[in-house]
């Protein structure tokens, strides 16, 4: 492991090009950025953080002074160009008579607005309504609007505004009524009041020496190019830092989590010894249950268990498959009606040699152990991951289909007690829980039959899978002399603790909420 | 698998174990391989799971106190009943009618034992879970109890036409008849319950007869049990009459009957029944049953009935040492624990002839009784072994290849994505602008016809998916959330229908990428394609083609297929807008599918 940037002294890093120019341009007596920034090729706002930059490495110093300034609106820009409403109305008077009426009706000045401005121009006798028409009368009121207008025009020109203080105490007064009131609507007042912190900025002793090492400006580029490689103009010129705040989005490679989990107990069967066995998803019966020594009647067989195969030739129908491979549908048969190698008393019933042949969705991964012990090797480990349908509602304790991780183990010396050292292994090499217990289980092809049961770090005690030693009726119609162990793991919810999911559909991509991305192996 | 409750206080007193708690039971359980449902149980009442399909003796609190009492004993209880040598307390008459409706009735009487509440409770879950899951849903098996105080015998057994007047009778008042409905939905007046039905009506109208009708799988005609006085005991296996069929606390004489399809299970279950009330101290007495037509127990059958025929096996103690892994067993020592479990055993020397109790008829090899000592004596007196011989782990051959093309679809930039097979016509025909018709068919790409489930459950699930680009198109669906461009891909499985196979179909291994984002085009992804055969050896050209050839899924002109030494591999080319249109997807996409299994059969020269 490399030393960790933690615990040394911070890293300063280079002036970025603006903070240089700022320095550059900075002089001893303080000065606000409206002054400075121009000096330094830059605007105020681009200097602005540039000279906080500075001042934070000690390198510039800062006065701030609290200020008023009186500024333009919009509506004030509006009344600079065209005149201040009340001298409007004196000019539309002096064109001619005019009624009531047409001496508010200016283009572009809001109704309510004239009509205060004629009422306050009335109220102090500088128009006078005479029957239906109105004139204007002279008088020294008018020298305050007179004045306001000129202040208008400063101060579309002036956008930093002005100290209202420097005013005359009369326009000041009158400037005053003006600006928006703290409460109540505002909009068409042509002042505002701003209140700002006026930053002024010194070079400090400590800049001066930071600027004495200053190179001179050189072009700042972003990007190196072949051409600059190859003309040696890199050297002239300084790189553009970058912002590092914001990583872009970039989509990744990734092995799907759940398929990743997989992988993972394939690899761990795979160190054990066991090699892998596949098979077909559509399988009939008798692979499927009969030569598991299901018998025919057994509830588990009904309608509502498995999926039957539908014949595309004759919807409807089930499909039928056309022979049981490797002569192994007699020896199965008469296992069931207790005439078969392993002596078994049987099921007391017939066994129907054409049902046996119906189609179906493999229900069980133990389909493939079935196959399997028509060429068995003794020793002989075996695993199958099976992708396997039960007639179930979908919810989020059932996926569509879903894995099963199962295998046997062949050999002339294995036991029971093998049996559970295996599921011991198990427990340790694929869960990681050192802890087990075993429980009586029953299940149709093995006997004796076992439940392990698992500490799980995070889960507590949970069934960690199945197992037993085949039925001689199993194994026997094969020819199978030894003894052969047959597991189970159920890994699902291992899974999903690991996936960090608590509906079992969202193990696959395509039932998933947020389709990809939205697993993540913990 | 069954689940039954009872109150702790009724398992104890059978038990003979009154400071039994459910620690203790949660470890005793395993001996009927049953599991405590913690959750759901206090000192009061315990429920319990039941595994065990072959031994519904345990599915109930006798079965469970029995094999707990026997365990603490270290001998089989007795059971007399089941000698077969008892005089009969009566007989049932069977009538040829019901040959074909419901063949076979066996019953007993017990007398002596007053009725509680306890035990008619225990009577009713044991009813309930043996004609539920032993039973069918009544189909195979259906129970019956009656004060047999007031039968007269002999009983017939009878199947009568359904609207038989004659045979009407009064059917048990269901627990809420003011709820009641009947079969067009109107409430059914207070005074009906008191009239008579025929059979037909409690089918059509009752409550009862509604919920169970399906037990009688279409007759024509309905088997009744009627006594010497013509008075109906019930019709099973649907209700019994309120008259004889009502069955309170406080009756010491009680007959039971158990109908059904098969007789053997008909006998096991009436064994079953008399062995939980013999427990609770009634004295059973055997009913004969005479058929006018042959069974496999010949014209006269007597419950309860002792089925000797299939109760006994025998075991080398050689054996059990062998299976269990445990050289220094000694023959006495399975004798003893298997007799702490219920058992009958005769030993001789090495051999032991094991015989079950009449109420469990479950062995049918010398490894069931190896099973029953390993549990008797617990499973935790086994030490594990650790595997000793050495083997080869291996992937299959097929598994070796997906693997190597998923590492080089990840290496291209590909993430991967994993799908169910099940799925919608809809998903992989309809929305991909293809038919059902075999013309439809891409080569042997995907098929016109599909894998389709006969007993669909759900439509959306359906069919088996027979090519993955439409599950991909899925996965796409479901993630416009996620970062652009979308590179996405699944090697995985699919089944396609092929009628000229043994198993009407073909498994097969499949690649699919799907390449999606504003300027997504098929040279990108043919690059990505190249990359791939290549990487297999097969260079563009010569070692691999690509055939325009129009796929009603994609743009015309810009499909084909891929072909590599005259196997076709599968398709390439960029998605139809329709099809994006019909999957709500606004970005162009391309997409090939490759099949593996031709794919590994042309790199390894197959």
């Amino acid at each position: 492991m490399s030393e960790s940037a933690g615990g040394g002294a911070p890293l300063t890093p280079p002036l970025t090009p603006n903070e240089a120019a700022v320095l550059r341009a900075a002089g001893d007596a303080p000065e606000p950025l409206t002054a400075l920034a121009p000096r330094a090729g830059l605007r105020p706002d681009q200097a602005q953080s540039s000279a906080e930059g500075l001042v934070a490495r000690g390198l510039l110093s800062r006065e701030e002074e609290a200020t008023v300034r009186l500024v333009i609106t919009d509506a004030g820009r509006a009344q600079a160009e065209q005149g201040v409403p009340e001298l409007r109305i004196r000019r539309r008077l002096e064109q001619g008579p005019a009624t009531i009426q047409e001496a508010q009706d200016l283009p572009g000045l809001d109704k309510a607005a004239v009509g205060a401005a004629f009422g306050a121009l009335k109220k102090a006798g500088l128009v006078v309504v005479e029957g239906p028409q109105v004139r204007a009368a002279p008088g020294d009121g008018w020298a305050v609007h007179e004045a306001r207008e000129g202040l208008l025009r400063r101060l579309a020109d002036a956008p930093e505004g002005l100290d209202p203080a420097s005013l005359e105490p009369a326009l000041l007064q009158d400037v005053e009524a003006r600006l928006p009131a703290k409460r109540g609507k505002k909009g068409g007042e042509p002042f505002e009041r701003q209140e700002a912190r006026a930053r002024r900025y010194a070079i400090t002793p400590a800049g001066a020496v930071a600027r004495a090492t200053l190179g001179a400006a050189r072009p700042e580029v972003a990007q190196l190019t072949p051409q600059m490689l190859k003309d040696g103009s890199w050297r002239d010129v300084s790189f553009r830092a970058f912002n590092v705040a914001h990583p872009p989005a970039t989509p990744s490679a990734r092995r799907n989590p759940y398929r990743a989990f997989l992988d993972q107990v394939k690899q761990t069967l795979l160190a054990l010894g066991f090699e892998e066995m596949t098979g077909s998803v559509v399988e009939p019966e008798f692979w499927n249950m009969d030569a598991l020594f299901l018998p025919q009647f057994h509830p588990a067989r009904e309608i509502h268990d498995v999926y039957f195969v539908e014949d595309a030739a004759r919807p409807g129908e089930c499909v039928f498959a056309r022979e049981i491979e490797g002569g192994a549908l007699e020896p199965v048969a008469l296992e069931h009606e207790g005439q078969g190698r392993s002596g078994s008393r049987g099921w007391n019933y017939a066994f129907d040699r054409q049902r046996t042949k119906r189609l179906v969705l493999r229900s069980q991964g133990t389909v493939l152990s079935a196959r399997a012990l028509q060429a068995v090797k003794t020793p002989g480990k075996y695993f199958g991951m099976a992708r396997c349908f039960r007639f179930d509602d979908v919810d989020e304790t059932h996926a569509p289909d879903f894995f099963q991780i199962e295998g046997i183990v062949s050999s002339e010396r294995t036991s029971f007690r093998h049996l559970l050292g295996l599921l011991e292994l198990f427990a340790r090499q694929v869960a990681k829980a050192p802890e087990v217990k075993f429980v009586p289980a029953y299940f149709p092809f093995t006997e004796p039959s076992v439940e392990v049961h698992m500490r799980h770090p995070d889960l507590g005690w949970m069934e960690l899978g199945g197992a037993g030693i085949f039925r001689p009726e199993v194994t026997r119609p094969h020819g199978v002399e030894g003894t052969v162990i047959a597991w189970g793991l159920g890994l699902d919810r291992m899974a999903m603790v690991a996936l960090g999911i608590k509906d079992i559909r969202h193990l696959f991509t395509n039932n998933s909420p947020e389709g990809l991305g939205s697993l993540r192996l913990k | 698998m069954p689940h039954i409750t009872f109150p702790m206080a009724d398992l104890r007193a059978l038990a003979g174990e009154p400071a039994l708690s459910l620690d203790d039971l949660d470890r005793l359980s395993t001996l009927v391989k049953g599991e405590l449902k913690r959750r759901h149980s206090s000192e009061a009442e315990a429920k319990v799971e039941l595994q065990d399909t072959n031994r519904p003796d345990t599915w109930c609190v006798e079965g469970i106190a029995r094999a707990i009492r026997q365990r603490r004993r270290g001998q089989p209880d007795a059971y007399p009943c089941f000698q077969g040598d008892a005089a009969p307390a009566g007989t049932i008459e069977v009538d040829a009618s019901v040959e074909r409706v419901r063949p076979f009735v066996a019953g007993f009487v017990a007398r002596g034992w007053t009725v509680d509440e306890a035990g008619l409770l225990a009577f009713i879950s044991a009813q309930e879970v043996l004609s539920r899951n032993f039973g069918r849903q009544r189909k195979s098996v259906a129970i019956g109890i009656y004060d047999a105080a007031r039968i007269a015998w002999p009983v017939r057994y009878l199947a009568a036409p359904l609207e038989a007047r004659e045979h009407a009778f009064v059917p048990l008042t269901p627990p809420n008849p003011g709820d009641a409905r009947d079969g067009a939905g109107r409430p059914i007046p207070a005074a009906r319950w008191a009239e008579r039905w025929t059979p037909g009506e409690v089918l059509r109208d009752h409550p009862t007869g509604r919920e169970f009708a399906a037990a009688l799988q279409g007759a024509d005609r309905a088997p009744l049990l009627v006594d010497a006085a013509g008075e109906v005991l019930s019709f099973p296996p649907i209700i019994n009459s309120q008259g004889l069929g009502r069955v309170v606390a406080g009756m010491t004489e009680l007959f039971v009957e158990v109908t059904g399809t098969t007789l053997d299970q008909v006998l096991l279950t009436a064994n079953v029944l008399a062995a939980n009330l013999a427990d609770r101290g009634a004295r059973i007495e055997p009913v004969r049953t005479v058929y006018p037509f042959d069974t496999p127990r010949g014209p006269e059958v007597q419950a309860p009935h002792p089925l000797e025929d299939r109760r006994s096996i025998e075991l080398e103690a050689a054996e059990a040492r062998r299976l269990l892994g445990e050289p220094d067993l000694a023959a006495d020592e399975v004798a003893r624990w298997l007799a702490a479990f219920g058992l009958d055993v005769a030993r001789q020397g090495e051999r032991l002839r094991v015989t079950t109790p009449a109420y469990r008829v479950d062995y049918l090899h010398a490894v069931d009784a190896i099973e029953d000592f390993a549990i008797a004596r617990g499973y935790e007196a086994l030490s594990p072994l650790m595997p000793e011989e050495f083997t080869v782990g291996a992937l299959a051959p097929m598994t070796l290849f997906a693997d190597l093309a998923r590492e080089r679809m990840l290496g291209l930039g590909y993430e991967e994505a994993i799908g169910n097979l099940l799925t919608s016509v809809d998903e992989v025909r309809q929305k991909m602008n293809l038919g059902e018709r075999p013309e439809d068919a891409f080569g042997a790409l995907h098929g016109g016809p599909l894998v389709r489930i006969q007993n669909v459950m759900n439509r959306n699930y359906a069919v088996v998916r027979d090519w993955v680009v439409p599950t991909l198109l899925e996965v796409e669906r479901r993630s416009t959330g996620a970062v652009y461009p979308h590179r996405v891909f699944e090697a995985g499985e699919v089944a396609a229908w092929d009628a000229s196979q043994n198993l009407a179909s073909r498994t097969e291994q499949r690649l699919a990428a799907l390449l999606v984002h504003d300027k997504a085009g098929f040279s990108e992804l043919q690059g990505v394609l190249d990359q791939l055969l290549r990487s297999f050896g097969l260079a563009f050209g010569d070692g691999y083609q690509l055939l325009v050839r129009a796929h009603p899924s994609f743009i015309p002109g810009r499909a084909t297929a891929i072909v590599a030494r005259g196997a076709e591999l599968g398709v390439l080319g960029e998605v139809h807008p329709e099809v994006l249109t019909r999957w709500g997807l606004y970005s162009p996409a391309v997409a090939f599918e490759v099949r593996l299994d031709a794919l590994r059969g042309v790199v390894s020269g197959q």
